[in-house]
């Protein structure tokens, strides 16, 4: 209703209200004849039917109006408003208030009513809300209950398919429900346990220790949890982690297998305690020190080496105890590791022991990794070397010392050959000059006073001539020796055919005085060697097979060569008179003689001097004979 | 030409050989005269000799092993020195040893010649050298 309706309905109340005291003079005009003398008769009921109608103000009209009407037409004088008696006055003071209390009172009543029916409106509007809320609220309820059905479902799909077995187990001890991965744990199907009580299913369970914290569970409703190992009735065993825990229904155990981490867990903690082992008993020191240097873990040997008690070298880092001459390259090699440009490394160094004596170490350096690739820390393994160092430094001191008294030992040598040269060159000059004079003067005193000796003093000038000639040759010889040994050696091509021909020829009247045989076998081969001390051996080797051949019939003498393995083998040989094979290194040496020398002449030096030629020609020389079956004679040099 | 006054100088410290070798020469009635010197200093004074006027010998028979002064050190200041340089030596030694050949030669020597021991020889020898130097060579004067 709007405020324009609202007036209207109230002005028409109000006039409907103002109209009741004109209704009551026209009845009591006309019915004034029976009423009489009652002059408020009609009044009273007209004042309290328009304040009833109208309102406060409605009625204070009615009551105004009544109180002029009746006082004018009906009080004593009748038309007129004089008083003809004082309790008339009362009673128009009675009537007028006796309006105004019906019009307060009505007021009052409408108020009340209009509060009222504006207080059952709100109500009603209340009330409204209300149940439009509570239909939203059902219907949520329903949303929720939906919601919670699929929850469960899901739920149970989860339990189902979850990686971890899940068993329910009511009150009543029974199983109430199990999942996939709990058959596979308990390896026996649900079926078989669905329904029955644990102790049917598991007999002895009573006395285990899950057992107890399943019962602790029920009654307490505690979580526990649990590692166990299980022996099943197949034999199989197996580690799982229990967590027990109480739910509506009773309790619930949800199981993870384990077996494989308690696998790896086991063979961990089998290698740490293996490494544990190893390092702490090894026989080398062993360390693990931060990338920093510091000593993480040191094993008793390395304490032994360096000579600190683990907890001291705990507190300091390898750069504490490192000699500062090695400390450098220790340094460099590490910063080489972190930069992962090398692996390893393996150093000699030397440590500083706590008693400051120092001591020589061989270190191996790996780096440990972290998983995200950082440095974790280094493995050093170190090894006592001091032993083998100080050997070695002795070993270096000896060969310092060594090549010392060689060099010494050398330059004693080279003056001691100064010397032999100086006393060779005194004895090629000095001893050949008295050697002239006795053969002078013997053939002086032979031919200028021969004719006064007999024959006795004519053989000894002879034999002091023969004697003089011998000393010369031998002289000779051993200055042809002492040659050889001091003489440059000039490797040259040579024509070993050719350079045997004119050796051959050198003793052509020999050979031909003896009848000699001469048999030349020879390779047509060319050499590097020393032309002269090849011609050496060779001339004095033919003048030997020569002079011990010629009682032969006819002497026979055979030069030979071939080549094998980069090596020549050259060989002299005769049919002559031989020799005990006993006497072989003998025969070698200078002024050794097997044969009388008036038998075969001759000084022992030419083989002395073969030898030395072949030894300076990094080659070697020996001979075959047996007495009486010719001897050979073999030089071998390298080609 | 053989010049008869010109005489011939012996270097030789040996009185043995010394003694040979004037016998050997004399076999031949050879008319020059020998003059010897007894060592290397004694030799080499004759440098003064010839620079006062004494004259010039045909030809030096030279040792090599020679008290005081070496006989290649006589040779070697003979050959360096304006006056004694032309003169012929024959380097007549006992060493057959290749060095002494060779530095000897390196140093001028005009001929070498190995002093046999064997008497014979040695009279040979001396018969070659005074046939070759005294009278078929040409000295300078």
């Amino acid at each position: 209703m709007d405020s324009c309706d609202t007036k209207k309905y109230e002005v028409r109340r109000q006039l409907l209200g103002a109209s009741f005291p004109l209704l009551a003079f026209v009845l009591q005009w006309i019915f004034w004849s029976a009423i009489q003398p009652y002059v408020w008769f009609l009044f009273f009921p007209a004042v309290f039917f328009s304040s009833w109608v109208g309102g406060l103000r409605s009625g204070l009209l009615a009551t105004a109006s009544s109180t002029l009407l009746v006082w004018w037409a009906f009080i004593p004088p009748r038309f007129s408003f004089a008083l003809e008696r004082p309790t008339s006055a009362v009673s128009m003071a009675v009537f007028a208030g006796m309006g105004v209390l019906f019009s307060l009172t009505h007021e009052r009543l409408r108020k009340a009513n209009q509060a009222t029916a504006r207080a059952l409106a709100a109500l009603k509007a209340s009330n409204d809300h209300l149940e439009e809320r509570i239909g939203e609220r059902t219907a949520d309820l329903a949303q929720t209950v939906d919601a919670l059905r699929a929850s469960e479902a899901k739920y149970r799909l989860t339990l189902d398919s979850m990686l971890e077995g899940c068993q329910i187990i009511g009150f009543d001890w029974r199983y109430l429900y199990l999942n996939k991965t709990a058959a596979r744990h308990n390896r026996r199907p649900n079926a078989e346990l669905l329904g029955r009580t644990v102790r049917e299913c598991w007999p002895g369970i009573e006395s285990t220790r899950v057992f107890e914290l399943e019962q602790s569970c029920m009654a307490g409703r505690a979580v526990h949890t649990i590692d166990s190992e299980f022996t099943f009735p197949d034999g199989h065993v197996g580690w799982f982690r229990l967590i027990i825990q109480p739910v509506a229904e009773g309790i619930a155990i949800y199981s993870e297998e384990i077996t494989e981490r308690k696998q790896v867990e086991r063979a961990l903690a089998e290698s740490e305690s293996a490494f544990r082992a190893s390092f702490h008993q090894a026989a080398v020191g062993m360390a693990q020190v931060a990338p920093d240097g510091r000593w993480l873990r040191v094993n008793q040997r390395l304490c032994d080496i360096v000579g600190y008690p683990p907890e001291e070298l705990l507190r300091l880092s390898f750069q504490d105890i490192t000699h500062p001459d090695d400390l450098d390259a220790d340094l460099g090699c590490v910063r080489q590791v972190l930069a992962g440009e090398i692996a390893t490394y393996s150093m000699e160094k030397r440590y500083l022991r706590r008693d400051r004596g120092q001591v020589w170490v061989n270190l191996t350096v790996g780096l440990v990794r972290g998983g995200d690739g950082a440095p974790a820390y280094f493995v050093s393994v170190v090894e006592d070397i001091t032993e083998r160092k100080q050997a070695g430094e002795a070993l270096q001191r000896l060969n310092e010392e060594l090549e010392g008294r060689v060099a010494l030992r050398t330059a004693q040598l080279e003056a001691l050959n100064k010397e032999l040269e100086a006393f060779s060159y005194s004895v090629s000059h000095d001893l050949k000059a008295p050697l002239r004079g006795v053969d002078g003067y013997s053939q002086l005193l032979e031919k200028d006073y021969g004719g006064r000796l007999d024959d006795d003093g004519r053989l000894f000038i002879r034999n002091i001539r023969s004697s003089a000639a011998q000393m010369h040759q031998l002289i000779e010889d051993l200055l042809n020796y002492s040659r050889m040994e001091r003489r440059a050696l000039q490797s040259v091509s040579i024509d070993l055919p050719a350079l045997v021909r004119a050796v051959a020829a050198e003793r052509s009247a020999e050979l031909e005085r003896g009848g000699v045989q001469l048999v030349v076998e020879l390779p047509q081969l060319s050499l590097r060697a020393d032309r002269d001390g090849l011609a050496m051996v060779l001339r004095n080797l033919l003048e030997n097979a020569i002079k011990f051949s010629r009682t032969s019939r006819p002497p026979v003498v055979r030069i030979g060569a071939r080549c094998e393995a980069g090596r020549l083998l050259l060989w002299v040989s005769d049919n002559g008179i031989g020799f005990d094979m006993k006497f072989h290194d003998r025969i070698f040496d200078i002024f050794q003689r097997l044969q009388r020398a008036e038998d075969y002449p001759g000084t022992g030096v030419g083989l002395a001097l073969v030898r030395k030629a072949a030894q300076r020609m990094e080659g070697r020389v020996w001979a075959e004979s047996a007495p009486g079956a010719g001897a050979k004679f073999l030089l071998e040099i390298p080609l | 030409m053989t010049s008869f006054n010109q005489p011939v100088l012996l270097v030789e410290d040996n009185p043995v050989d010394v003694d040979l070798t004037l016998r050997a020469f004399a076999r031949r009635k050879f008319a020059n005269p020998i003059n010897v010197a007894r060592d290397g200093e004694e030799a080499l004074g004759w440098l003064e000799r010839w620079q006062g006027g004494e004259p010039l010998p045909l030809v030096i028979l030279l040792d090599l092993k020679l008290p005081r002064v070496h006989g290649l050190e006589v040779l070697a200041q003979w050959k360096a020195h304006p006056v004694s340089q032309s003169i012929p030596v024959v380097v007549l030694t006992s060493s057959a040893e290749d060095q002494d050949i060779a530095a000897a030669y390196g140093l001028g020597a005009n001929s070498y010649i190995v002093k046999p021991v064997n008497f014979e020889k040695f009279l040979e020898v001396a018969d070659q050298i005074e046939l070759y130097w005294c009278i078929t060579n040409q000295a300078p004067r």
